[in-house]
C-alpha cells in the first residue's frame, strides 16, 4: 500500500475514485432520509392499536428483513420496468436502500419507543395530552437518547451496503473501481484503494457513534 | 356512611370494580367526594388503594361500575359488559383528564424539559394557553412551592422532594376540579416527606377536590375531611380522621392502625 501511495498510479486513480465516493454519500444520505421517514412510520404503525396499520407496518418489516437487499434491488431496478415503471440507476438505488433500511430502523425506532418509562407515558396522560402529542412531546425526544447511537450504525453499514448499486450501474464508488480496472487491469491496486476510501468515511463515523454511546448513557443532559 | 352534605358532588364511583385477569383489585367501590373536599385513602399495602385513584383519571380502566366528574357520567360499565372499544374509552379518558391531574409516587417528571417547562408543556400543548401566560402561571406556581430559584434546573439535578414539590405544581398549574395523589412520599428519603407534605397542606386552600392516597396517618389526620379504608379490594370504612383513628368501626382498621402504632414504636420489629 505504502509503495502504491508514493507511485503516481496512485495519484492519477484517486480523482476517479474520490468522485465515486461522493456518488456513495449522496446515495447514503439520500436513502438514510428515507429510511429515518420510513422507519419512524412502520415503527408508529407497529405499535398503534388499531389492526391495519399494524398489520401492514408488520407485512413491510417482514418482507424486508425476510429477503436479500440483492433481490430487491433488481427487482426494483430490472422488474418494475415491466409495469412501466422506469427508474434511472440512481433513483432506483437510493429508494430500494431507503425502504430495505426503513424496515431496520423502525425496529430501532420501536425498541427506542417502548424503552421510555411507562410512568412517563401515564404522566403526559394525565395531564391530558393525547397518543400523537405523547409521542411527540414526551415519547420521541427521550427515546432518541436509545435510538440514536444503533442510528449511526446502521448508517455505516448503509454506507458499505451501498456498494451494491454497483451492480444496478450506478457509478459510485465500488462501479468507479470496477470501471478503472476494466482500463488499467490493476485489479489489487484498485480494489484496495476503493477499500481504503470506505474505512476512511466509515472509521471516523464509527468514533462518533462511540462517542455518542457514552454521552447518551449518562444520566445528565 | 355517606356524609350528608348540601356540596356538591365531584367525583362519584358506583359499584365500580377492576380485575386484571383472575385477581380482582377493586370489587364493588361506591365513594363520593365533594366539591373541594380533601379525602386520604389508606389501607394496608396491595389493598387496591392506588387503583382506585387511577380508575378516577382512567389511567385504569374499570372492568364494571360507573365513574361520574361534576355530574356528568364519564365512563359506565355495567356488571358483566365487555371492556368498551377505544372510541368510547378515548372520549372518556379525555373528559376524566380534562378533569384531573395526579401526582406520582415516582413524580415522573418529564427528563428531558427543564422545570418550568414541565410546568407549562400541559398548559401549552394541551389547553392552549399562550406560551407568556403559561410561563407567568407556571413561575407563579414554582415560586409557591419553592423553587424560584430552580426554573431553568433540569429534574435531574434536583432532590425527590423537589422534584416532587414541580410535579405538584405541573398538577396544580392545569386547574383541574380534581387533584390526584397516589403516595406522593412514598419514595422520598424521610427527611424530605416534611417539604412535601406542607406543600400539600398549603394546597389545601385551593378548589380542589383532592383524593390522597397515603401511608402518612398523620398527615392524613390533619389534612383531610374524611378517611377511606381499604382492605382486599374494598372500601371497608368512610369516616372524619377522628372517627377512624380514635374509634374505629371495623375490626380490621383497628388491626390495620395499632400495626401501624407498633410499628412506629419499634421500627426494628417490622
Amino acid at each position: 500500500m505504502l509503495e502504491a501511495i508514493q507511485s503516481s498510479f496512485f495519484w492519477q486513480m484517486m480523482p476517479y475514485l474520490l468522485r465515486g465516493a461522493v456518488v456513495t454519500i449522496q446515495i447514503s444520505v439520500l436513502a438514510m432520509a428515507l429510511a429515518l421517514v420510513l422507519g419512524l412510520i412502520a415503527a408508529i404503525g407497529r405499535l398503534s392499536r388499531h389492526w391495519l396499520p399494524r398489520a401492514i407496518a408488520g407485512f413491510y418489516i417482514e418482507v424486508i428483513r425476510g429477503t436479500p437487499l440483492l433481490v430487491q434491488l433488481f427487482i426494483v431496478y430490472y422488474g418494475l420496468p415491466t409495469y412501466g415503471i422506469r427508474l434511472d440507476p440512481f433513483t432506483a438505488g437510493f429508494l430500494t436502500l431507503g425502504v430495505h433500511y426503513g424496515a431496520y430502523l423502525s425496529e430501532v425506532y420501536r425498541a427506542g419507543i417502548l424503552s421510555v418509562d411507562r410512568g412517563q407515558w401515564e404522566a403526559a396522560a394525565s395531564i391530558g395530552m393525547k397518543r400523537n402529542l405523547m409521542m411527540s412531546q414526551i415519547v420521541l425526544p427521550q427515546a432518541i437518547r436509545t435510538i440514536l447511537p444503533p442510528i449511526g450504525n446502521y448508517f455505516i453499514s448503509m454506507l458499505k451496503d451501498s456498494a451494491l448499486v454497483a451492480t444496478i450501474s450506478v457509478v459510485e464508488l465500488l462501479r468507479t473501481g470496477q470501471l478503472r480496472v476494466a482500463v488499467t487491469f490493476r485489479a489489487m491496486d484498485i480494489y484496495l484503494m476503493v477499500a481504503a476510501i470506505y474505512l476512511a468515511m466509515s472509521y471516523p463515523l464509527s468514533m462518533l457513534v462511540r462517542r455518542l454511546e457514552k454521552r447518551m448513557s449518562r444520566g445528565v443532559q | 356512611m355517606m356524609a350528608v352534605s348540601l356540596k356538591p358532588v365531584t367525583v362519584r364511583l358506583a359499584g365500580v370494580g377492576k380485575n386484571f385477569g383472575t385477581m380482582q383489585a377493586l370489587c364493588d367501590v361506591s365513594l363520593d367526594a365533594l366539591s373541594k373536599e380533601v379525602i386520604a385513602i389508606i389501607g394496608p399495602s396491595g389493598s387496591g388503594k392506588s387503583t382506585l385513584l387511577r380508575c378516577i383519571n382512567l389511567l385504569e380502566i374499570p372492568t364494571e361500575g360507573r365513574l361520574e366528574i361534576d355530574g356528568e357520567i364519564v365512563l359506565d360499565i355495567p356488571q358483566g359488559a365487555r371492556m368498551p372499544g377505544h372510541r368510547v374509552l378515548d372520549v372518556a379518558q379525555e373528559k376524566a383528564r380534562r378533569k384531573s391531574a395526579m401526582v406520582f409516587q415516582r413524580f415522573n417528571l418529564f427528563p428531558h424539559l427543564r422545570v418550568r417547562e414541565n410546568v407549562t408543556i400541559g398548559l401549552e400543548k394541551v389547553q392552549k394557553i399562550p406560551r407568556k401566560e403559561a410561563r407567568r402561571i407556571a413561575e407563579e406556581l414554582l415560586v409557591q412551592v419553592g423553587l424560584a430559584d430552580k426554573l431553568d434546573a433540569w429534574p435531574a439535578q434536583l432532590s425527590g422532594g423537589q422534584q416532587q414539590r414541580v410535579a405538584i405544581a405541573r398538577a396544580v398549574a392545569l386547574r383541574p376540579r380534581i387533584l390526584l395523589f397516589d403516595e406522593p412520599t412514598s419514595a422520598l428519603d424521610p427527611e424530605l416527606v416534611g417539604e412535601v407534605l406542607r406543600v400539600i397542606r398549603a394546597l389545601a386552600k385551593t378548589d380542589a377536590t383532592k383524593i390522597i392516597v397515603t401511608h402518612e396517618m398523620a398527615f392524613a389526620r390533619a389534612v383531610a375531611d374524611r378517611i377511606v379504608m381499604m382492605d382486599q379490594g374494598r372500601i371497608i370504612e368512610i369516616g372524619t380522621p377522628d372517627q377512624i383513628f380514635d374509634n374505629p368501626q371495623n375490626p380490621r382498621t383497628r388491626l390495620f392502625l395499632q400495626r401501624l402504632h407498633e410499628r412506629e414504636a419499634d421500627p426494628e420489629e417490622a
